[in-house]
Formats: structure tokens, sequence, C-alpha cells
């Protein structure tokens, strides 16, 4: 979880608004009350978090591992080291809490701040860590690759720049992501190898964990609108309401699998 | 002689005469003058002359108004601001003088005062001097000088001040005195200039009063021939000829008399006159200048003039002796009522209808009816449908360049399908199978005897003219097939095949890229599948349905998997099938689980035609009477039973070989005992210049005249036309039999095809097209490029190669966000969060898939995304993506070519559709029970979550359009011929082509000429591009030649066009006719381009000519730098993770979709440069390809490996690797 939000770039941010209350057993049902020590000094500016659940709905699917034979890992992890075969990309916790979603808020006027540092995307045996990553439009992002193989980073980005290079062991390479979008990124050599990189035009972003839960901290009084991201259930969308004394309800938003659309035949 | 009364003849009656004559012949040579002057082509030009002063006035207003607006108010601002600058100036000398006066006061009181104060210091002096000489005291009085000297110097200093105040004003003063003047003859020349323009707008007029009079003594009768305005315009073609009662002269438009504008643009309907008259012919321009007339279109007027393409008479000066073609009834009747118009009887050849015009293009492109075809639809059509229909087999055009027979071949039909099915199949071939290309040739309106006919009954006691005649010949042309073809009996499969198997190798081999399976009409088909649906446009190979129910299994088996083995001519090529695939597809049709192999169309009926004894007698007996009466009754009542005529199966074979005989069945499939017979059709080589009246007409006219209610006129004027004939022929080939009684064996025979409308206006076009020799030297001469890619591209449509690969990239047109329509090469990306992007066809399309998206997402989808594949400046570089709103979007141009990829691209990440009929549900089905799909290697892998980028570049066929500048011509040409496997993970194949050296030839050259002619554009296109870019992480000071194209660019919009033009010292004219290909351009200009582009150290791939390659990189010195090379491949950036090398796999052995071509291949497949630009950026060349770019990072990678390197000398070393791995040390490594 740190590791997470490390390489979102608000490390004192999350760092603060994780100490505010103990992380939640149970996803849902728990409204914040307003009680906010941390931040109780200026009236003006006080400010809440809100939290929530992103839950699954429908006939949970097979959890599989990562297809993955010993040749196509070969050079992944040291002789005696053991591959991370967990599919990350639909992890569905006990309580049908949907992890690695992407929950955004926009706020209107408010003033975007981008790391100055370049963010992280690491490749470690042969997996991209995080899987998932947000980062406000602007940042600078830095493609590591800490394995002992080559691997070829490939965005399949459409409004930023699509690039497919070739990182080998211990280099990296940057690039700014200045538009809006998810990105899906993979190493063809190893195909496995899969990751997002979330770029929100908005700082009030999280990261579901892996019973699905979700804060967000440093928001005003009012009401707002949550859009919820995942790369295999695609979009959601909530509303949220915090008033003035800082209590919200916690919000449950459900996503479910889709079929794609098919073109219809003609007659 | 004195005698007077002795002269013959009587003078006054002589002077009578001669008055009277004289007064005759100048009444006639008045009348002649005026006959001359009035001459019907005058008022015309007349009116034209109006049009044309009226359009003259209209652009001197915009003139003048635009000489208001820029010259004359410029000028008029120019003397507004000279004199309000005089004035200014005037006030400023007037003060600065008044200023000067006052000084000059001011200077003179002082002056003054020096003066007195120099008397007062001499006083002073003289009194303190003699006081000093008188009193002996020499310091008497110092103080006292002392001050007055100095007041004296301050008083001086005060003057000298002030002289220089009152300099300096005079110099003003002089100053403004000099701007003055000069403003002032700057207003004087302002002034001037503007006169005389407001003098030059006066002398435009074209009716100014100065012309007038000239006018009427130029047009004047009598005098018109010295220099008239009105005038014949004739076109002298030197280069062409014209036939006329068998003399051939120099051919001479003189169209342009009345058509006067027909060259000159802007002519168009939309203009309107000033008394509401819209324009309209004659005085209308060409539609198409760009085409046609212009100096600089491929068929200048003054070249190619009017009527070689138009026809009518080129001489005639007068409606009706040009022999106009009225558009249609309403258009005749208005003519008859305007000009007494009516069809100019005896003219060879009438002006050809709007609907022909495309017919005149084949006498001179005969040779280039390819390139032609995008400019000639209609004719395109027709000739493509004259090679599809078999045209050609029965009808030589004596240049028509394909010559295989259409038909598969009958020599071993046994063995493929049995007796019955083709009893049935003869008698209907559409009731089998909807779209076939076989023609009917029973069941017409003539294919039974007449009942007249029918009773001169020779041999049997009745008479016969019904079914049973048809039945009989049906039974009889089976039974002489059946009998010639001996069964082959091919073995069984070696194996059972596996129908699961079988169905994936069917979808992904390739099978649906040329065959269909479009549901019979009517039918709902028993899937919605995408791919059914995609497929049911490939109508290369005949559709699939029903194929079970006909052919022998293990015929079909041996079939695929060798065609040409049963079929020498098939165009179906070999797709190389292992025992094991071949099996599985036999099993998969053959039982056909998925219910589209089997059905056939209701009323479909197996069975064998009867064949009654005497029947077949009477036909026997029409056949061979010519043989004569003796053998006639030898036959039917001779005494030798051996020769009687009572055998009914050897009487089958007989009449059966006289009926194909007749019909003609050999022209288009081979049948054995009919090798070299001649084809029945009349041959076609000129018959556009067949005269009307030569063909036979028949009762049609008679019929039609009935049916119609025409008149005597109506009926005469549709026998004058050629295409008319032509048309009903087409429709109906037999309907000139109509009312006819006949000959049962003598009746017209050419069998019926079933076309459409406009399947016969094509097919006409094309006909009425095929002219003899008229035209002369101005035939078109293309240039062997040009020869090369039409005949390449014959070969790429023949062949079906567009039906996988595209080989030109679709377009889409939008406006750009300043408003500006833009058509760029691009393809579609996915809609929204969708992992397919929709199939690119038309904009309707994309619409309607856009609203599935919306209906099935439940979101609103408000832009399209689309991807660049090549460079556009201004817009961004290849695999960039553009969106734009769906307002924007202004049209989608599906490529050429390239649908099989949709295929594979479904069924990997989708799956086969299959639809459960009774439950009515869709699933979706995969090899492999988790959506797995069979892999090369024979492993199951799922790809469902590969994004489709990936499995385009690895599992579909690859795109061709930069074919050209990628491969080594020689290398092609060979791959043709006999192709190697390139990337070995690839399911679909490529098929080794029944094609010959010089097919494979044309297409070789086809790509390289083509690459060469599209060089030029594309390399000013990506110049301009690459000249806006700045590098980012300071990657351009690393001794890298700008402006390489690297990974790392930003702001890649380019200069303007203007700009480059500039730089490279030419127009921008020149540079936009460049980037749109215009041939004289970029031969006149584009080596400046080049030149500048050399010395700012751009480059791209490919040499301007491809055709000349050479390899240099094998030359000796070259041998050093690849060991460096192989350091980098195997340290650095490690090839052989993916790459294979000399048939051995690569490290990701298990990972088929990394698996990249033979590095082994490189080096006689690939071409130098552009291996060079692929390693420096290979997004570039193919947008989303899973190779990576290996050498675009700062500071440069691989140091170990070849130390003290930076990227272009990594390259290049790479390269040198490359192209000497055969002379490298076997092994990847030492």
């Amino acid at each position: 979880m740190q590791r997470l939000a490390a390489s979102a770039g608000f490390v004192a941010l999350a760092a603060s608004t994780l100490a505010v209350g103990p992380l939640r057993e149970a996803c849902m049902g728990l409204a914040h009350t307003g009680e906010h020590p941390a931040q109780a000094q200026d009236e003006a500016t006080e400010t809440f978090p809100i939290t929530g659940c992103i839950v699954f709905e429908g006939e949970l699917p097979k959890t599989l591992e990562l297809r993955v034979s010993d040749a196509q890992a070969k050079g992944c992890t040291a002789e005696d080291g053991k591959l991370d075969k967990t599919d990350r990309r639909l992890l569905i916790g006990p309580k049908r809490g949907i992890a690695n979603c992407v929950v955004t808020i926009a706020v209107e006027g408010q003033e975007l701040r981008v790391p100055e540092q370049p963010v992280l995307l690491d490749q470690v045996q042969c997996r991209f860590e995080s899987h998932i990553t947000i980062v406000p439009v602007g940042t600078q992002v830095e493609y590591l690759n800490s394995d002992t193989v080559a691997h070829n980073v490939h965005t399949f980005a459409t409004k930023n720049k699509a690039i497919n290079n070739m990182i080998p062991a211990g280099a990296s390479l940057k690039q700014k992501l200045s538009e809006a979008e998810a990105v899906a990124i993979k190493c063809d050599i190893h195909p496995w190898m899969t990751a997002y990189i979330f770029v929100a035009e908005t700082n009030f972003t999280a990261l579901t964990r892996a019973d699905g839960s979700f804060t967000i901290p440093g928001l005003l009084p009012g009401d707002y609108k949550l859009e919820v991201w995942h790369e295999k259930l695609g979009r959601g969308k909530g509303t949220v309401s915090i008033a003035a004394d800082g209590a919200s309800e916690a919000i449950e938003i459900k996503l479910a699998l889709k079929q794609q659309p098919r073109r219809r035949r003609k007659r | 002689m004195a005698d007077r009364g002795d002269t013959h003849y009587h003078t006054p009656s002589l002077n009578r005469w001669f008055a009277f004559s004289s007064v005759l012949l100048l009444f006639a040579s008045v009348w002649m003058v005026v006959d001359d002057w009035d001459a019907p082509w005058k008022p015309y030009q007349i009116e034209f002359r109006e049009i044309e002063a009226e359009r003259i006035r209209e652009a001197i207003q915009s003139a003048a108004m635009q000489a208001e607006d820029q010259a004359a108010s410029a000028l008029q601002a120019t003397l507004a601001d000279a004199q309000g600058r005089l004035d200014v100036r005037r006030s400023d000398r007037d003060r600065v003088s008044a200023a000067l006066f006052a000084e000059q006061g001011v200077l003179f009181t002082v002056s003054e005062k020096a003066k007195s104060a120099k008397q007062d210091l001499a006083w002073d002096r003289f009194v303190i001097e003699e006081h000093r000489v008188h009193e002996q005291d020499p310091s008497y009085g110092a103080d006292q000088l002392a001050v007055s000297l100095d007041t004296l110097l301050a008083i001086e200093g005060e003057v000298e001040i002030q002289v220089g105040v009152v300099e300096a004003l005079e110099q003003e003063v002089a100053a403004y005195g000099t701007e003055i003047g000069s403003i002032e003859s700057q207003i004087k020349g302002a002034s001037k200039n503007l006169a005389l323009l407001e003098q030059k707008l006066d002398s435009l007029d074209p009716e100014g009063a100065t012309n007038r009079l000239a006018n009427i003594v130029r047009d004047f009768p009598g005098l018109d021939f010295v220099d008239p305005r009105n005038r014949v315009q004739k076109q002298v073609l030197a280069d062409l000829s014209f036939e006329l009662n068998f003399t051939k002269g120099r051919r001479i438009d003189m169209c342009q008399t009345c058509h006067e504008a027909i060259d000159r643009a802007g002519y168009d309907e939309d203009w309107v006159a000033e008394d509401g008259q819209a324009l309209d012919h004659p005085f209308l321009t060409h539609p198409r200048l760009d085409l046609y007339l212009t100096a600089k279109s491929p068929h200048p007027v003054n070249q190619v003039g009017c009527t070689i393409c138009h026809r009518g008479a080129g001489q005639g000066l007068s409606f009706q002796h040009t022999d106009h073609r009225p558009a249609g009834a309403a258009q005749t009747e208005e003519w008859q009522a305007m000009h007494h118009w009516h069809k100019q009887h005896h003219w060879d050849y009438p002006m050809l209808s709007a609907d022909y015009f495309e017919s005149a293009c084949v006498q001179c492109h005969k040779t280039t009816m390819e390139l032609i075809a995008p400019e000639a639809p209609r004719l395109a059509k027709g000739y493509r449908l004259f090679e599809d229909k078999g045209c050609y087999a029965c009808h030589k055009v004596d240049w028509f360049p394909t010559t295989r027979r259409p038909g598969p071949s009958l020599a071993n039909l046994q063995s493929k399908f049995d007796a019955d099915w083709l009893s049935a199949w003869i008698t209907d071939p559409k009731s089998f199978r909807p779209s076939t290309k076989m023609p009917r040739i029973f069941n017409l309106s003539n294919t039974r005897p007449d009942e007249e006919v029918a009773k001169s009954k020779w041999g049997a006691g009745r008479s016969i003219f019904g079914q049973e005649w048809e039945d009989a010949a049906i039974a009889s042309i089976t039974a002489y097939l059946i009998e010639k073809s001996p069964k082959r009996g091919y073995p069984a499969p070696p194996q059972a095949g596996d129908v699961d198997r079988g169905r994936e190798t069917f979808r992904v081999v390739g099978c649906l890229a040329c065959h269909n399976l479009v549901g019979y009409p009517g039918e709902a088909l028993a899937t919605s599948d995408f791919v059914f649906e995609l497929s049911g446009e490939n109508e290369h190979g005949p559709s699939l349905r029903g194929v079970a129910s006909k052919v022998d299994r293990n015929w079909l088996y041996a079939w695929i998997k060798d065609p040409a083995a049963y079929w020498p001519e098939t165009q179906m090529p070999n797709l190389r099938l292992s025992d094991e695939d071949a099996a599985d597809i036999t099993a998969y049709i053959m039982d056909d689980p998925d219910g589209i192999f089997r059905d056939v169309p209701e009323g479909w009926q197996e069975g064998p035609s009867e064949a009654a004894l005497d029947v077949l007698q009477e036909q026997a007996r029409w056949f061979f009477s010519r043989d004569g009466r003796v053998e006639l009754e030898r036959r039917f009542a001779g005494e030798n039973p051996l020769l009687r005529w009572d055998r009914k199966a050897d009487l089958l074979v007989a009449v059966g070989e006289k009926f194909i005989g007749h019909q003609g069945c050999f022209s288009c499939h081979t049948i054995n005992g009919f090798d070299d017979t001649n084809p029945i059709g009349t041959e076609l080589s000129t018959w556009g210049s067949k005269t009307p009246d030569k063909l036979d007409w028949a009762f049609l006219p008679n019929i039609l005249t009935h049916e119609h209610g025409w008149s005597f006129d109506q009926r005469e004027e549709f026998k004058q036309y050629r295409e008319n004939w032509l048309e009903y022929k087409l429709d109906d080939p037999r309907r000139f039999d109509d009312q006819k009684v006949k000959n049962p064996i003598e009746r017209q025979r050419m069998p019926h095809f079933g076309l459409d409308s406009d399947e016969v206006l094509a097919l006409s076009t094309f006909v009425v097209g095929l002219v003899n020799d008229e035209v002369q030297r101005a035939k078109m001469v293309p240039t062997p490029g040009k020869q090369s890619i039409n005949d390449g591209l014959a070969v790429v449509r023949q062949q079906n190669c567009m039906a996988c690969h595209m080989i030109d990239p679709g377009r889409i047109t939008y406006n750009d966000e300043d408003g500006i329509a833009r058509t760029v090469p691009a393809e579609l990306i996915p809609i929204g969060d969708a992992d397919l992007p929709p199939h690119q066809t038309d904009l309707a399309s994309l619409m309607e898939d856009i609203e599935n998206y919306e209906l099935e997402m439940d979101e609103e989808v408000e832009d399209v995304g689309f991807r660049l594949l090549e460079t556009v400046p201004e817009v961004g570089f290849a695999g960039e993506s553009v969106f734009v709103e769906l307002d924007d979007l202004l049209s989608i141009e599906a490529p050429s070519g390239g649908d099989f990829v949709q295929t594979i691209l479904r069924y990997y990440s989708e799956g086969i559709e299959m639809h459960d009929a009774e439950a009515d549900e869709i699933s979706y089905w995969h090899f492999g029970p988790d959506g797995e799909v069979l892999d090369v290697d024979g492993v199951a892998r799922n790809y469902t979550e590969l994004h489709y980028d990936t499995l385009r570049w690895t599992y579909a066929p690859p795109v061709l359009f930069d074919e050209g500048h990628k491969l080594q011509r020689e290398w092609l040409f060979a791959f043709l011929r006999d192709p190697e496997v390139i990337r070995p993970q690839m399911r679909v194949r490529m098929p080794s082509f029944n094609i010959s050296a010089a097919e494979a030839g044309a297409v070789a050259d086809y790509f390289a000429h083509k690459a060469e002619i599209e060089w030029a554009p594309r390399y000013t296109r990506s110049l301009r591009t690459a000249l806006g870019v700045t590098l980012q992480d300071g990657s351009d000071g690393d001794g890298m030649p700008f402006p390489r194209m690297t990974n790392f660019m930003d702001d890649g919009n380019g200069i303007s066009a203007s700009d480059l033009a500039e730089a490279a010292e030419v127009t921008t004219a020149a540079v936009n006719f460049i980037e749109a290909g215009s041939a004289p351009d970029i031969a006149a200009k584009f080596p400046r381009i080049k030149a500048y582009g050399d010395a700012a150290g751009f480059r791209m791939n490919g040499p301007t000519n491809p055709v000349h390659e050479l390899v240099t990189r094998r030359l000796p010195s070259h041998a050093n730098h690849a060991a460096a090379g192989r350091n980098i491949a195997t340290d650095g950036v490690n090839c052989f993770q993916c790459h294979w090398l000399k048939g051995q796999g690569p490290t990701q052995m298990e990972t088929p979709s990394a698996w990249a071509p033979d590095l082994d291949l490189v080096r006689e497949r690939l071409r130098e440069d552009w291996v060079q630009a692929w390693l420096w950026n290979p997004a570039l060349i193919y947008p989303g390809t899973t190779m990576p770019g290996n050498f675009a990072s700062y500071p440069p990678q691989y140091q170990e490996a070849y130390p003290n390197s930076n990227n272009v000398q990594q390259i290049d070393a790479v390269l040198d690797w490359l192209y000497n791995l055969d002379s490298m040390p076997a092994g990847v490594k030492d």
C-alpha cells in the first residue's frame, strides 16, 4: 500500500490520510463522522476525507493464475526464486470488494499539483510495480528495469505518445504524460506483464485497496461526482456530499463484467 | 467584217443577257457573302461574347473593389497620411520658426550686451592702465579688471549658447522644409497613381466606345475574311487520324467554335447572368479540367481534341451536323423543337451518350486499363466483368490479356461429383448456388424447338418440342461428360480429421479471404457472425454454401492439398496444408457441425434427366442431317444393326458431344475430346466499329414498337445506335430469336448470365469501346514505371492479394481545430473503451457502430480517434492519434484491402460466433475451453487479452503499402513464386500462387515502381514534419544528424509548405504539387528539396530509384564493423529474445506472440535503407508494432558492447552485422 501511494506521488498526503482512521475491515457501511483531529486548526480551510467501496456485481469469475511457463520466465527471478503469478487484472476480495479500481473526483477550480520528481514504474521479477499507477496530467514517468533481463515498455496510448522502447537490464526511460487517459503498458517479450498508468486531470484520486475500499482526503464540504475506472470492468459513477461538519455517507459503487458491443448484422 | 448582219450574235440581246447574268452574279455573290456570314454558330459566339463581357465586367468590378480595398485605398491612405504629416510638419515648422525668431531676438540682445561689456572692459582697462602709469602703482585696479573680464566672459558664453540655439533652430526649420518638400512630392505621386488606376479600369470595359466601330467593321459581311471576331475555332490534330469513306485524313475538331468556354475554368452552371439566366450549354466549362483539355492535364485539347472521346462529327458547324446526342426522350423532344434535331444517318460514330463516355478510353488505354480504373469506374467494372464472367473465352478480343479458361476443368469431374448432381446443375446452376458465374443454357426463351419445326419430324413418330427436348439434351451432355472423365478414385484422407481443429484452421488459415458463406436469398443465415458477413463480399472464389452436398470427401481432401493437380489453370492457390490440417478442414466441411456446408437452397433437386430414345434420335437427326440423307436413312432404317441409332447409351454420348460442341462448353471448361476446338462466340476486337446496319436486329425493333407504341421515327432511331442492340443482347441473349422460326440447332446460343442492369451497362460500355485502330500516334505510351504499376495491379487484383493485404491506407477527412478540411491516410482506433477498432468502410457504418456502442455500453461517444498511417505535415507523425468530434468527421474511406486482418483479430480476441437456433442464443467458440487458440507449436494459448496491435502485427497478414521500400525486388520475385516462412507463428498462410514468372515479376515491379513514384511526396512531407521537431533529452547533441526521427519528439507539426519552399528555393506551389505526387513537378523541382534535406542532415528510407538496388554493406570494408554489431545484438539489445536466427528459435520460444522473423533473412530480403529507418523507429513505419525502438535513448546505451559509441554508430554496426551474417562464425556468439 505504501508503495502504491508513493508511486502515485502523494507520499505526504496519503500518509496523513492513512493516519486518520483505522483501515476498515469491512468495506461497506461506515460513514465518516466528521471528526478530524489532524486538520482542525483552521476553520476556513478545513477539509475532510470521503470513503467508500467498489464492489463486484454478478457471478464471480474464476480466479486463475497467470499462465507463465518456466521457459517463458527464464531469467526473471533468481534461480531458486519463484515468479509471482497472481493475476492482478481483476482482484475481488472476500466481500466482493474490487482492488485496483481508480476513483477520481473532478473538483472545479482546483490547482493541479504535479510531482516534481519523475514517478517510478519499476519492472521487478517480470512484473510491473505497481500494477496501477495514478498520476496527474503533466507528470513525468520513469520506466525502470530492475531486472537482469531486458524488457520492452510498450505503451498503448492514444492521446499521449505511444512508445515502444527496449529497456536493457538496469536502464530506465522517462516520458511526460500530458493528456488524461488510461495508458495500458505491456512487455511484448513477457506478455503476462501488464500495467496501467492512469493519467488523471485531478489530484483527488484513490486506488482501491485489496478489500475494495478507498479514501480520498482533502475535500471541502460540498457535493461531488465520483468516477470509477477498472481495467476490465470499465467505468462507474457515483455522488457524495460532505456536510459542513465533515460528515459524509460511505459510497458504494457496483461494477460488473460487460460484454463488448458487437457489430450488428445489417439486413 | 463590215456586215453586222452577218454576226451570229445580237449585241443588244447579248447586252441584256450580260446585264442579267451580272445581276444574277451580283445577287449570287451577295447571297454567298450573306449566307457565309449568317453561319449557325455565330449567334453562339455573339452570345458568348456578351457572357464573357459580363464576366469581365464582374471581374473588373471585383478587381476594382479589390483595388479600392488594396491599391486605391492604400494610395488614398498614403495620401491622407501624407497630408496629415504635411500639416503636422508645417505647423512644426511654423512653431520652430517662431521660436527661432524669438531666440534670434534674444541673441541680438545678448550680443549687444556683450558689445557694451567689451566696451566697458576696454574703458576700465584704459582708466586703470593710465592710473598705474601715472601713480606708479602697478597693482591698481586688478580686482576691478578681473570682475569686468569675468562679466564679459559670462556674457560671451551666453552669446555662444544662444548662437547654438539659433543654429539648431535654423537647422530644424530647414529639415522641416525638406520633409515638407518630399511629402508634397509624395502626395503628387500618389494622386497621379490613383488617376492612372481609375483610367485603367475605364479602359478595361469590353464594350468601350473606342472598340465599337472597329468591331462593326471587323464583323461586316464581306469584310469578315480579314480579321473577324466571329471565327471558326478548330483543333487540327496532327497525330490523330480520321477515316471517312475509306480515306484517312487528319482529325479536325471544330467543337470549340460554339463550346468556347470548354477549356476555360469558371464557366459553371451556378454562374448567373445579370438577366437572371443561368449559364448553360454550349457555354459551360468542361467538368474535369484536371483530366482533360488544359495544357497541364494528360489530355490537352490541342493534342487530343474532342471527338476522339465524345465521337460525333468534329467538323460539323451546326447543331445538327455535329450529330449531337440527346440524353433521354425529354431532351430528344426539346431538341426536335428547338434545333429540328434528328439522328444524323450514316454517321458511323454518333456522339456517345453520357452513360457511355468511358467507352472511348479503351482505344488508347488498352495497356493501362488498371491505371485508369479510378477515373473510369463503369468501364473498369465492365472490363473486369468481361474477365470475370469469362466473356473472353468465347469472344476473342485480340489484345485481351487473360487467356486461361475461366471455368473449372471437367476432365476428371467424376471424381468430384456425380451424374445426378451434374444434371441438376446444368439444368439451372443458380438453383444450387445463386452467386455462381456459370450461366444458364437451358430453360430459356429459345431452347425448345418450335412446334412448327418439330412437325417436320423424320425419325420419331410424333412432334417433339416440349420439356422432353431439354431433358434429353441435359441427359446427353451429362452422359458425355461422365463418359469422358474417368473416375480417378482419390484415396481417402490419411487420417480422420478433427472437426474442432478443422473449424479453427478453416477460420485462420485464409479460406474466407476468397470464399464466402453468404446466406441464400430469403434465408436468415444460421449465424450473425461478423466474419461471415465480412466475407460476403469475397466473391473471388465460389461461395462454399452447400459444397458438402456436392463434392466427394476424398476429392475435397486432394483438392485443398493441391488444387492445380485437379485443375492446372485454377486460381485457387496452394496453402501448403499439412495432411492433418487438410484432413481437419475436410472433416469440418463434410461433417458440417455448424450447418453451413450441407444445406442447399429450397427447390434444388438432384436427380437424372430423362431422355427418351426417340427424342435423342430426333436431336441426332438435326445434328447429323448435314451428313446427308443416305446417312440418315442408314442410321434410322439401315440394315447394319451396329450403325443403327437404337442404343440409348451410345446415342446419349453421341448427341451429348454435339450439344457440347454446339453450346461451346469447352470454351470455358477443359473437356476431353474438345482440346483444339475454336470458341463459338463472335470476335469482338472491333465490335464497336461495326455499323448498326450490320447488326441483326431481327424482330426486336418491331416487337418494341408494338410494346411501347413507338413512332416510325423512334423505331428507326433505336436502330441507329449499336448500344441498344448490345444492351438487349446482354440482358437476354436469346431475345433476337423472338418470333423467329428456325432450325433448333441454328438458334442463338449465347448463355444467360443473369446480369443486372448496372452490369449490362458496364459490359456494353467496355464492348462499345472496342473500335478498330483509328487512333494513330497519340496512343498513351506509359512510362515503364506506370506500365509496371498497371501490370502489377492486374495480377494483384486477379490473385486477390488485397483480401489479406492492405496495399494502400484508408483515408479520413475531417475538419481540424481551425476549421480546415483535411484528408489524412489513417485507420480508426477503437470506439470508447472497446477492444477492437471498428471495421473501416464508410462514415455511415462507423456511425452505426457508434450507435451500437452507445446503446450497449450506455455512454455517449463524443469523439472519434484515428491513427495516422503516414507522416502528415501540420497534423503529425505516422502512428500519432487524432481525435475529432463526431460533427467534424466528414468522410471515411476504406483501405485498399486487408479485410482478412479483421477475421484474424476477431477470432483471436473474441472467437467464432456460434448460434444455437433452438435456444436462440449466441455464444463464442475458441479452440480451447478457456478461449485458447492453437499455436503452431501445438500448444493452445489464450490471446483474448492481447492488444489488437500486437495481434495484428504478429498473427495477421502484413500491410504492404511501403513494400517497395522495404523489400529487395529480386527477393520478392522469388518469394511470390515460392514463399518461405517469415513469421513462423502465423497460422494464416501466404499461399503458393499458381502464377507465372511474368506475373510474379509484374507484382515485384509494381511495388518497386509504386515506391519510387511515392517516394518524393513522402520525403517532402516527412522532411517538412521533421523540420518542426525539437528533440528532447538533449539527444540532438548526441552527434545524431539533425533531425533524425526518434521516439523522442514533440510538437512534430512541421513547418509550412511556404517556409520549406523558401528554404529550398522553390515555389510554394511546387512543394504542394510534389506532395500531391505530380510527376512533372517532381522531375523539375524535387532535386532542390532533396539537396536541402541532405544539407539539413535529414534522412528517409529509400533511394529515389529502388529498382536499382545495391547492398553496399556486403563490401569487405564493412566486415570489421560487423563484430561490434554482433556484440550489440548479443550483449546489448539481445535480439535473440524474440528473433529467430538461422532456423534456431528465440529465447522466448514459448511465447509465439513475441517471435520475430529470422535475422538471416534480412540480407537477401530487406533493403538497407529501410532496415536503417526501421531500427531508428519501428513505430514510425508500422504504428503499434511489437518491435521496440532499441536505439532511441540518451545517453546511448550498450557502451559495454561497443565502447564510446553513439546511436548512429551502433545502428551502423548492427546493419553491418545483419548484412554479413552468412560470413560470421556459426552460432549466436563467439
